[in-house]
């Protein structure tokens, strides 16, 4: 084959190629905009808009697996020795022109674009976050001795929870495992704590670098109370309102703050019957994420 | 589909039950009130863990079975972890509290307080031997010149007890009826 011959069969695929891309930025409006911040941020510019031509441009019709197998200079597979992944046959004969390197390179755009053209909702990935969470609630059986009306002691917790979410698109779901304990007596042995299960389900709207969300949390679990050096054990959950926003960190790191409406409840014993405490209250969660 | 299940029923499960007592509110939520037979006297206290003991000569006194226990008997009330003994003095606070002055006082941990309901004490935290801790506060009568002894005993210190300074400043000399804190 002449040298003539071996640049006519990069030359034609790669006009293929870049025209579709000129009729999809006609087609689309433009730009390599993804409709996902989150994806565009993790594939950059790894992720070829041309090569998704063929789908918006008509997504009825199946989209080939490699659009170089569309060129039509390229003889069919039968025709030929099975080609490499991404060569045609005639090159994979010839030494190669490019460092391996370059010519790995091409194929992973390509396999990054079913990904764009299956997911047109926002976010995909299941994230995993350590989360800590400030909020107040009442001290039973203590009081609040500046109010003069008998009203509890405020008694502020901390906690901590792992949050999992195993969808985070345009809806979040996530389950949260948290620990709380009163603030100022961690492993101290003398204070409440509560160990309780929570699921969230919120909203979102992903954008550049900032995701905004709405939550509501619900859930359940134990709390030990300790009152006159004795165990208490008793039952606790809660409820409430989150609002915040992750901001990305790094490719695959992200910080999340949020402000919400908590109510958590506190049930125990009382005589011989079961009595709930509850308050409303503020929350404050900062969580670390990937 | 589980998931969302899961999440629906640990979100209508609350709501039914979003709790009986705001403990944001006053009157010593989440407590219970002991009233005195003869109604001259009621105050707040937790039960669970306080348990009320009628003795035969018709005292009747508060204690808190020890870690690991849920009943005790009057017999056992030196293995208690808390106990409370409420008596009527002839005399008010100030006076019933220095006729009960003994050599161990530490007199400059006297305090004294005003309770919600608007009425005056005053007390000691005091030690009387190993593991053996003392609060005595003297709250005075709804009549003059009387007052009630509150006497608390722990085998640890009792100076900065949010609990017990809670059942001491709930005590009113007045049935619950005519409580000036409320329920």
């Amino acid at each position: 084959m002449t040298a003539l011959g071996r640049a006519a069969r990069l030359v034609v695929p790669l006009a293929l190629l870049l025209g579709a891309g000129a009729r999809a930025r006609a087609q689309t409006g433009g730009g390599d905009d993804l409709d996902d911040p989150k994806l565009a941020r993790r594939l950059k510019t790894r992720v070829s808009v041309p090569l998704a031509a063929p789908a918006a441009a008509n997504p009825t019709q199946p989209v080939p697996a490699d659009p170089l197998a569309v060129a039509p200079s390229l003889p069919p597979p039968s025709a030929g020795p099975p080609p490499g992944p991404r060569t045609p046959p005639s090159a994979a004969a010839e030494p190669p022109a490019f460092p391996p390197a370059s010519r790995s390179s091409e194929p992973v755009a390509v396999a990054q674009r079913p990904v764009k053209s299956a997911d047109q909702g926002y976010g995909r990935t299941a994230t995993l976050q350590l989360g800590y969470r400030r909020f107040s609630f009442v001290r039973l059986g203590a009081v609040d001795s500046g109010a003069g009306n008998g009203k509890a002691a405020s008694e502020p917790f901390d906690s901590l929870s792992l949050d999992f979410y195993p969808f985070s698109k345009m809806i979040r779901f996530g389950i949260s495992t948290q620990y709380g304990w009163q603030s100022g007596t961690f492993n101290s042995g003398t204070g409440d704590y509560f160990i309780a299960e929570s699921f969230s389900l919120g909203i979102q709207r992903p954008r550049e670098t900032w995701t905004p969300f709405v939550q509501g949390v619900g859930g359940a679990g134990y709390m030990r109370r300790f009152q006159f050096d004795r165990t208490v054990p008793t039952a606790y959950w809660q409820f409430g309102l989150d609002a915040g926003a992750e901001v990305a960190l790094a490719r695959h790191a992200f910080l999340t703050a949020s402000i919400g409406y908590l109510h958590p409840v506190n049930g125990f014993a009382k005589e011989q019957s079961f009595t709930t405490v509850y308050v409303d209250t503020w929350s404050f969660k900062i969580a670390i994420g990937i | 589909m589980v998931a969302l299940a899961l999440l629906a029923a640990s979100s209508v499960a609350p709501a039914l039950s979003c709790g009986d007592i705001n403990g944001g509110a006053g009157g010593f939520p989440g407590t219970v009130v002991y009233e005195s037979p003869a109604k001259d006297f009621h105050f707040h206290l937790l039960e669970p863990p306080w348990i009320p003991i009628k003795l035969p000569t018709g005292e009747i006194f508060f204690l808190v079975p020890p870690e690991g226990m849920i009943s005790i008997t009057a017999a056992q009330e030196t293995d208690a972890a808390y106990t409370l003994h409420i008596a009527l003095q002839n005399a008010d606070a100030t006076s019933a509290y220095q006729a009960h002055i003994i050599s161990v006082w530490d007199l400059s941990k006297k305090k004294t307080f005003m309770t919600p309901g608007g009425d005056t004490g005053v007390e000691i935290n005091w030690q009387e031997g190993p593991k053996v801790y003392h609060r005595d506060a003297y709250v005075n009568g709804s009549t003059a010149g009387t007052s009630y002894q509150l006497r608390f005993t722990a085998k640890t210190p009792l100076d900065d007890n949010a609990l017990i300074e809670q059942m001491v400043l709930s005590f009113e000399p007045r049935a619950f009826s005519a409580s000036r804190v409320g329920r």
